[in-house]
């Protein structure tokens, strides 16, 4: 996929639950290289789903295509779902090290992940014993150590009070790949992305520059937002 | 996983597989014993109390888990000596003027020694290693990938199974509690909440692994293999027990 088309598109996603109901009903989406999509909605729109589905996770009706040699990588809501590793540098090496790469090149790779989100120092200590913002930044740093070209972000503000919603934001604000963010908090995914995509019973009713959406409070009012 | 105990600090500087080696040797001596060898027994039950209470476990831990065995104990015994038994075979007279084969009495008293043992067993290994020194024994150990990866998962999931029904019984505690014939009803409504709870977390960590690139494994940054003498004292420390249980 070249040029145009973007580093990821979802045409025609469709997704069941096992139980019949619909989560995702023919969602169109497309991420261009270095850009910063928020992913709006209320509880149960479908946000989660179709970051599932974008990230391939989930077997879904209609396509996702990627651009070639683009990788993705996916931070979960909630922290602790993607930790498993008994040391905070193991957790970060993990996706290094399945990868192939050689021990040292891990380390090194990981290492500069955890310093980059202001986690030196705790590379010994078992993810667990670290406090709901530093596992966040944790999720981060695993993610970003996989060198992706898209992060896909699935409320990342949840947990945290605001003055760690704002430093997450910051560090999110400085990274430099494209990313798809879905969040409740209005305020941040204004001040950190570009576009919005709305999401409604599983379907895209608005695709709009965010500050627009943002604007318009009694369209996000009647949307559930 | 609990801090490191003074029987894991003694044993600290056999590297983790060593140590993991020993381990499973341990749980191999708490599974031969049998209430026909009173020798074996006694003297794989005595170790096993030293070696729970130098790793700093409590016998109040082993006695809260030795409920599950007691119950099965007891009802396999009623069960036992209620249906009928073979012709010829010699009977043990019970309590209440009961009685049940002795070939099946030894059967089922064997199995509760044998997780009685298991259980003492596993508490005192729980605090030879610490998280990072379980995965490192596994990844060290001559064991296939699959059933390792399901051990550390399943490691990895019964702390958080516990954290979450202590969560739920706190809930039921706050809510007023419940009493007799209530509590045993709550109690199985919550194990049936903590089973679709384990199912949505696997569910999540497995697309978490997925997401991560998982391969079968894992990986540490330091992998540890065990030297020769290592193997050597671990084989000794475990092995011994094992030779002393098969003791008649």
């Amino acid at each position: 996929m070249a040029g145009n088309a973007g580093l990821i598109a979802a045409e025609g996603l469709c997704y069941a639950f096992p139980n019949g109901v619909s989560a995702l009903d023919q969602v169109q989406l497309r991420v261009h290289a270095g850009e910063r999509v928020a992913l709006i909605g209320a509880n149960g729109a479908g946000k989660s789903t179709l970051l599932l589905a974008l990230a391939e996770l989930l077997p879904c009706r209609g396509k996702v295509r990627r651009a070639p040699g683009c990788r993705v990588s996916i931070v979960f809501q909630d922290p602790d779902d993607q930790l498993f590793m008994p040391s905070v540098l193991d957790e970060v090496a993990f996706a290094p090290l399945n990868a192939g790469l050689a021990r040292p090149e891990a380390r090194k790779q990981a290492m500069a992940a955890l310093e980059r989100f202001g986690l030196a120092g705790l590379e010994e200590r078992h993810p667990s014993a670290l406090s709901i913002g530093q596992r966040k930044r944790l999720c981060l740093a695993i993610a970003m150590a996989m060198t992706p070209d898209l992060l896909l972000l699935d409320e990342p503000f949840a947990g945290l009070d605001p003055a760690g919603s704002r430093e997450l934001a910051r560090w999110l604000g400085g990274l430099e790949v494209a990313f798809v963010l879905a969040t409740h908090n209005l305020e941040l995914a204004g001040s950190l992305t570009e576009r919005c995509v709305v999401l409604q019973g599983g379907r895209v009713v608005l695709e709009c520059p965010t500050a627009e959406a943002i604007a318009d409070a009694d369209r996000l009012r009647d949307m559930g937002l | 996983m609990a801090p490191l105990s003074p029987l894991g600090r003694a044993l600290g500087w056999l590297s983790p597989p060593a140590r993991g080696a020993m381990g499973l040797l341990w749980i191999i001596a708490a599974c031969v014993p049998s209430v026909t060898r009173p020798l074996g027994l006694s003297i794989t039950a005595t170790l096993a109390l030293i070696g729970l209470l130098l790793a700093g476990g409590s016998l109040k831990a082993v006695g809260l888990r030795l409920v599950g065995v007691l119950s099965f104990t007891v009802l396999t015994v009623l069960g036992l000596a209620v249906l009928p038994s073979q012709s010829g075979a010699t009977l043990v007279a019970l309590p209440l003027g009961l009685a049940a084969p002795a070939e099946g009495l030894f059967f089922v008293l064997d199995i509760a020694v044998r997780a009685a043992l298991l259980i003492a067993v596993a508490l005192a290994l729980g605090r030879v290693f610490t998280a990072r020194e379980f995965l490192l024994a596994l990844n060290g150990l001559p064991i296939p990938t699959t059933p390792r990866c399901l051990l550390y998962l399943s490691g990895l999931s019964l702390s958080r199974v516990k954290a979450d029904l202590f969560r739920l019984f706190r809930a039921r505690r706050a809510r007023g509690g419940v009493r007799g014939w209530s509590a045993v009803r709550s109690s199985m409504s919550i194990l049936g909440v903590l089973i679709v709870r384990a199912g949505r977390s696997a569910e999540r960590q497995a697309f978490a692994l997925q997401a991560r690139g998982f391969a079968d494994r894992f990986p540490t940054l330091d992998d540890e293999s065990p030297s020769l003498p290592e193997l050597v004292v671990a084989a000794v420390l475990g092995g011994v027990p094992v030779w002393l249980a098969t003791l008649a």
